[in-house]
Order: structure tokens, then sequence, then C-alpha cells
């Protein structure tokens, strides 16, 4: 599964700029991605160009405590369950509740939830559906930790915001919930192999951090779309 | 033969033809029937299954890898 932690739309790039995230859209669909979460910087297009780039995307774009202020829908999806080698999946998405919604360019448009009161809720209901659950969480390393102990049933934690790139995995030794991230703008791919036992109970679980240097040869087409990209 | 216990005799017959002098039968307790025994089936066990997670972060719309 290729999956994102969130805080991928919206940067200081200009061809990112210029686009309002589409191009980062466009690419990672060209990629595969599966899923994504909304970071709390993604907010920052707004509602509607936000609902845009949800709708362009080919994959499930997740936040399961991010609200329109206008209507209190959800921007995003809160969960998917998806099938695996015959095994469900679970993804939950949270972004971080911490953001300061007074910011000018955020203010009246979003309702944001504590983590704490909507995560233990969808993980019970996520854990009835799945064999395994995943959340993509926009919380930042240290809360992350905090939550694998604070919200018992979670197997990984992929998480961003402290942008902090993990070479090994953490793990809760009293939950057993894995805690990964993978730096930040692109530099690394983080690969986490988990041996899950018949029961659904992560065994072993290996990791490693995919440093992008020159060594990876780009994709000749998606070299070639880039190139020629333009803002429409 | 006394006469009283001619007619102790008599009336203990005459007992015995109206109320029915019944014997006792065991009937019959039901067997239960016979059941066939179900082999043991092979119930499916999930078997253990690696997945392998790709996972980026905070790319802040770079589209160039290291910046």
């Amino acid at each position: 599964m290729l999956l994102d932690a969130g805080d991928s739309l919206y940067g200081s790039q200009p061809l990112t700029l210029q686009s309002s995230g589409k191009v980062i859209v466009e690419g990672m669909n060209k990629l595969g991605y599966d899923a994504m979460l909304i970071g709390d910087l993604d907010l920052r297009y707004g509602p509607e160009v936000l609902a845009q780039r949800i709708a362009e995307a080919s994959f499930p774009v997740l936040s399961a405590n991010v609200l329109r202020a206008s209507d209190k829908q959800l921007v995003g999806k809160p969960y998917i369950i998806t099938e695996v080698g015959g095994r469900k999946v679970g993804i939950i998405g949270i972004t971080w509740d911490g953001i300061d919604l007074q910011d000018p360019v955020l203010k009246d448009q979003y309702i944001v939830l504590k983590a704490d009161i909507v995560l233990p809720q969808y993980v019970t209901e996520v854990s009835r559906k799945a064999d395994i659950v995943i959340v993509l969480s926009n919380m930042g390393l240290e809360e992350d930790q905090r939550l694998s102990s604070a919200v018992p049933g979670i197997d990984v934690i992929l998480g961003g915001r402290s942008r902090n790139p993990m070479e090994a995995s953490w793990r809760n030794q009293k939950t057993g919930t894995i805690v990964a991230q993978a730096g930040a703008q692109g530099e690394w791919i983080g690969r986490r192999t988990l041996t899950i036992d018949g029961s659904g109970v992560v065994k072993a679980n290996r990791g490693e951090l995919i440093y992008l240097t020159e060594d990876y040869a780009d994709d000749t087409d998606i070299r070639t779309w880039l190139d020629n990209y333009t803002v429409q | 033969m006394s006469r009283r216990f001619v007619l102790a005799s008599l009336i203990m017959t005459l007992i015995l033809l109206s109320v029915g002098c019944t014997v006792a039968v065991s009937t019959p307790t039901p067997r239960p029937a016979p059941t066939a025994t179900r082999k043991p089936t092979a119930t499916a066990e999930p078997q253990p299954f690696e997945l392998v997670l790709l996972h980026t972060n905070d790319t802040l719309g770079y589209t160039e890898p290291c910046g």
C-alpha cells in the first residue's frame, strides 16, 4: 500500500502554489497512492478548492475530525476499509487538532474536533470491520506516541507534521502500536513490512527509509509530464 | 368359613371388579434416537501474511526529490 500522512498539497513550491495543489494530486494519481490524509496546511486552500482537489484524486482523501463550518459535514472520508491479500485493512485519518482556527486564512472555514474524542470512536468501529487498523496522523510524533497508549486497538500510526525521518519504527511496548514517519519534502519514502499472524496480531515489523537520491532514476513518463506541466 | 370372612371376600371381589385390577406395566422410556456423529471438519484458519506499507508525509508541494 502507498499512503500519505498529510501536508502534501500546500507549500512554497511555485508549481504547487500556482496550481493550488492540483499538480500534486495529479502526480499522486500517477504514482498510485491508495489514500492520503488532509493535513492542517492542506486546509489553507479553503474548503472549495480543497473539495476540488479531493474530487480530482483517484484515491480516498481522509480526515475524521475536520468539518466545513458552513454545513458541519466532514471535509474528507473518516476512514476506509480496503482488502490486501485477502485481509481487511482499515485506515483512519486524523488531522492535527491544535490548528489555530483564528488564523485569517482559516477563520470561520472549518471546525476541528479533538483527536482524543474522535479517534477512540472510529478505532472501535473500524476494529469491528477490519483485521488491521492503520491511522494516518498529522498530530506529530509526540502526540502519536501518546495516542498509541491512550487509544488501544491501533496497529500502526503513520504520522507527520513533526517531520521525523524514522529509519526504525517506534513500538509501544504496552499496546503494540507501531509509530513511524518519513521526514519531509519528498526526500524519503518509508517502508514498513509487517508480519501479521492469523489472529491479526503484528508479530514482527521491519522498517527502513529510502532516501531518494539520484541513484533512483526518474520515471520517464512522469518526468515528461512534469516538465511539460502547465497550470490551468 | 365364617360368615364374616365370606362377606369380606365378597366385598373385596366387588371392589376389584368395579375399580379394575390393573397390572403395573412398565412404560418404555424413549430412547434417544441414534445421532450421526460428525467428523471434525478443518476450519479455515486465517493464514499469517505480510503487509508492506510505503508512506510519505509533509511533502509540502515538492515535486522534485531532495527539495
